[in-house]
């Protein structure tokens, strides 16, 4: 691989930047600055490009999904039942019929939003709850911090398969069932969420700046989320890209097990449950979903570690 | 010499009665669970023939006390756990619940033990070479292949597995369960894939602690004193800084059996292995709500006891470690 040899500019001293009001430019091209940079070490890091790169394939396929999909994912087709990889089908068909190339790409699409939107749904439970817990610290933070531990202490899989449980026994359409669903994905990751976010904060309040925001007298609410936490969100964005990949593992077990969505829903895990009949004639069935899932989660993980190799370079080692 | 060891049962004493809430938090959320369901709780405890006929339906309701408050039911139904270790009957089968989960609940130990064992045989030789030989082609496979291990989900793996080494090679079985005590040979034949699979994901995970914690270790300065005194470089690593690095990597391994006590619902369905975890599918497969309760309760309370009892452990077997 040609390594490229002009390194990006390197960030401008912020000490003068501190003291004049930030605008909206200014910030603009701080962000720029800091994007730069940091798709420069990406692009250092062979893995974590490696990493990025399938987790652009993963969505582009995703939002492409209805004009690179050659079929109706759900239309049965009895004349071309459980055929193998063809021009035509490059997936081959499972027992209906049904076009898998179309499935997994459809299924991509599911997985994408289901997961997104339940990293989404943690955050934005989690992260003011831990900012405000170690914000304010005290008793507020050792009650909080309680009920996560306790929270903590339930084996996620179960709590999985309660709501899913509960999910299932209401007999939601497609479009309820698939919130319900994000909630309780994205429920589940709230104390995570709120533990890390805590954690940074508890130790980004002690530093100077926040004291002299503290005597310059800006309000608690501007101190916690407009200057602490900006601070804070390296692990965060680690974590929620790791998370990523685990939920969608947790929503192709789920779906696996018959609790994700209602039958005819294209789906990674419940596709591959169905594989499962066909195993000793057609174990193609079985490989595809599979692959799908294992790339998915392969993606985020290769690049969630590479963010932490830049992010946090402490922790580059670990 | 006094003043540690009654710390150290202050704090065995503190963390075991810091399990209650947590205990009775996640009884909670389980009685909640079946009151979650649409439709009456009677319709989710009880089988549909006897919830149909208003007489009986009246009784039963009376018997199981949901015609009293909330608050009431949950004390009664927790009093009839704690004290008699009744779950009541499945609606399936009809059989007494608590016996039937701890007829199956020996299955499950033996699977998770032997799935944690796999993966330490796997993890600990590879997590060591890959941190003494770092920066080398062996470290980078293991590092990636162990990144690979732990985005296959096992199902899939379960599922490759039995694929190519059951149907293609016909070497192993894909299912059914014999007791060890039994015979041990064919229960090793028929644990071999269930276990693989679930192992090798663990593995994976346990190979990149085994070379983080190796690495730490290696940097410390008793290994350069070690070195400089002319020990063997074999006899530094392999007698004192493993057996350092591997404390971080037992505990996991503790946890991870903790976890696995929930964790084989999948596996278990796969290879339709006799344990809580295919219980706990088949119960929810077929709508048996108090079934689900009490195995979901059991594996909870197992999941949660044995992380105590790992985190006890690792306490006293590290003096190194404050007692907080």
């Amino acid at each position: 691989m040609a390594k490229a040899t002009v390194p990006p500019t390197p960030l401008t001293p912020l000490g003068l930047d501190d003291f004049t009001e930030p605008t909206l430019v200014r910030r603009w091209a701080r962000f720029w600055h800091l994007l730069r940079n940091a798709a420069w070490e990406l692009w250092r890091n062979r893995l974590a490009t490696m990493g990025a790169v399938m987790v652009l394939i993963l969505f582009l396929v995703a939002l492409l999904a209805p004009f690179i999909a050659r079929y109706d994912p759900v239309k049965q087709n009895y004349r071309e039942m459980l055929q193998g990889p063809s021009a035509a089908h490059y997936f081959g068909t499972d027992k209906f019929g049904r076009d898998i190339w179309s499935r997994v790409v459809w299924g991509a699409q599911r997985s994408v939003i289901i997961s997104l939107l339940a990293v989404m749904v943690g955050m934005l439970c989690g992260v003011p709850l831990g900012t405000i817990s170690g914000f304010y610290g005290g008793k507020l933070d050792a009650v909080l911090m309680r009920v996560v531990d306790a929270w903590l202490a339930f084996p996620g899989i179960l709590f999985y398969l309660i709501a899913a449980t509960i999910i299932q026994a209401y007999k939601l359409s497609l479009f309820w069932n698939t919130v319900g669903l994000i909630i309780a994905l994205g429920v589940a990751q709230t104390p995570a969420m709120a533990r890390l976010v805590r954690g940074s904060v508890l130790a980004e309040r002690e530093k100077e700046y926040v004291e002299a925001s503290h005597v310059v007298g800006e309000g608690h609410f501007y101190i916690a989320f407009r200057q602490i936490l900006p601070n804070c969100l390296s692990p965060l964005i680690i974590q929620a890209t790791i998370s990523l990949g685990v939920e969608m593992l947790v929503l192709a077990a789920l779906s696996f097990l018959g609790l994700g969505a209602p039958p005819p829903t294209p789906d990674w895990g419940a596709d591959l449950n169905l594989a499962r009949e066909h195993m000793e004639t057609l174990p193609y069935l079985a490989i595809f979903p599979g692959l799908a899932i294992s790339f998915a989660v392969l993606g985020f993980n290769l690049f969630g570690d590479g963010l932490r190799d830049i992010l946090d370079p402490r922790l580059a080692e670990s | 010499m006094k003043g540690k060891d009654t710390d150290v049962l202050k704090y065995t004493i503190y963390r075991v009665l810091q399990l209650i809430p947590v205990w009775l938090l996640l009884s909670m959320v389980v009685f909640a669970m079946v009151h979650a369901l649409p439709g009456d709780a009677i319709d989710a405890l009880v089988p549909a023939d006897a919830a149909s006929n208003p007489a009986t339906r009246a009784a039963l309701e009376k018997e199981l006390g949901l015609d009293k408050p909330i608050y009431v039911q949950y004390a009664k139904w927790l009093g009839r756990i704690v004290l008699h270790g009744d779950f009541g009957r499945s609606i399936t089968t009809r059989r007494t619940i608590s016996v039937e989960i701890f007829q199956r609940l020996p299955a499950t130990i033996y699977l998770a033990t032997t799935a944690v064992c796999v993966s330490l045989l796997i993890a600990i030789p590879l997590g060591t070479i890959a941190a003494v030989k770092r920066r080398t082609a062996v470290d980078y496979t293991a590092t990636a292949s162990s990144l690979l291990g732990v985005s296959i989900p096992e199902f899939w793996l379960a599922i490759l597995c039995i694929l190519f080494f059951a149907l293609y090679l016909g070497w192993l079985p894909a299912s059914e369960y014999y007791s060890p005590f039994d015979n041990f040979r064919l229960s090793l034949l028929h644990m071999v894939l269930p276990a693989g699979s679930l192992g090798v994901r663990l593995a994976a995970i346990t190979t990149r602690l085994t070379r983080s914690s190796m690495l730490d270790e290696i940097r410390k300065e008793y290994v350069d004193t070690a070195r400089s005194l002319g020990l063997p470089e074999r006899r530094v690593i392999y007698k004192y800084t493993l057996r350092n690095a591997l404390i971080p990597t037992v505990t996991i391994a503790g946890l991870q059996f903790a976890r696995l006590l929930g964790g084989t619902v999948v596996v278990e369905t796969i290879f339709s292995w006799p344990g809580v975890g295919l219980t706990l599918y088949e119960a929810i497969m077929g709508r048996d709500y108090p079934m689900i309760q009490a195995a979901i309760l059991i594996l909870a309370t197992g999941f949660v006891v044995v992380n105590l009892l790992v985190d006890l452990s690792y306490r006293l077997l590290n003096p190194r470690i404050r007692l907080a």
